[in-house]
């Protein structure tokens, strides 16, 4: 390890070793949950309905689920560069949170429609689709990790696989501008959007989901430091157990 | 309250309760395995 990346590592550790995430994500989410339900506007698209109240975690989820996504690439391709276990086991972190987020996204968004657009689901949703294909894609990463159980060259695959994969995070991301959706309409810059989220509360449920992604993000990559200690102790052990007695 | 709500916000947080459950399973399993060296080692010693 290079003393550039070594510090980079040692930086980084620190951050997500920290206590106050979690903190600030109870602080913020509180917060959140208290505008939500007391301050928010619950008419959107032109619909006053209490459903619309799901929205101020559903867009955070998606978005921070995007975010987790793009460090679990960042982290198989400097894994793949580097060899550190640490970038891979950051990877692996953020992948399976992001997981989360991504499934969370779609109950929420399912519900949501289920109001706003009459229906569960759309298959003629290009968001809904490739959103949908980017949760088999990462389901497919933590299957292959799994499937390993630590060992380098499962590890290697995995990564590759992690970086291939995260093509389809952008193109989810930017397909209602790629291609015409028939359900949703593209929201960020877009000053026709149609749903009149109060932007202050959506901002606290952001920053809120943030916090709790770092917080559990933080207490994952401690475990697998943890197994990967427990690991080399395990075969310290059993190395000094065997080792052959001299003039054998 | 919507009962759809309801099943968003649960579901939401029902999720985050279940995935601290299964870190704090990961870490008892670690701390278990942990013991097990531990006692191995210490056994080996006294052979």
């Amino acid at each position: 390890m290079g003393s550039y990346e070594t510090r980079t590592v040692g930086l980084l550790r620190r951050i997500l070793c920290s206590s106050i995430h979690g903190y600030l994500a109870l602080v913020f989410g509180l917060a959140s949950i208290g505008l939500v339900f007391g301050y928010a506007s619950d008419s959107m698209y032109g619909v006053s309905h209490g459903i619309n109240l799901i929205a101020y975690w559903h867009v955070p989820l998606a978005l921070v689920g995007g975010l987790a996504l793009t460090v679990t690439f960042l982290g198989c391709v400097l894994y793949l560069l580097t060899g550190t276990r640490f970038w891979e086991q950051l990877a692996h972190g953020s992948a399976e949170l992001g997981f989360v987020f991504a499934t969370l996204t779609l109950v929420t968004g399912s519900a949501w429609g289920r109001v706003i657009w009459n229906t569960w689901w759309d298959w003629s949703d290009i968001r809904l689709v490739t959103f949908l294909f980017v949760w088999f894609i990462y389901a497919g990463y933590l299957i292959i990790y799994s499937s390993g159980g630590g060992a380098g060259r499962v590890s290697r695959l995995a990564s590759v696989y992690g970086v291939v994969g995260f093509i389809t995070v952008p193109i989810s991301y930017a397909s209602t501008r790629l291609w015409t959706a028939r359900l949703h309409a593209p929201s960020i810059g877009n000053p026709d959007a149609e749903a009149a989220i109060t932007a202050s509360v959506l901002f606290v449920s952001m920053i809120g989901v943030l916090f709790l992604y770092l917080y559990l993000l933080g207490a994952r990559v401690r475990l697998h430091e943890l197994a990967t200690r427990v690991d080399s102790l395990k075969n310290r052990t059993r190395t000094e157990t065997y080792k052959p007695t001299e003039g054998q | 309250m919507d009962y759809l709500l309801l099943f968003a916000y649960g579901t939401v947080f029902g999720a985050l309760v279940i995935y601290v459950f299964y870190l704090r399973n990961r870490l008892s399993e670690l701390e278990q395995r942990l013991e097990d060296v531990t006692t191995d080692h210490d056994s080996s010693r006294q052979d």
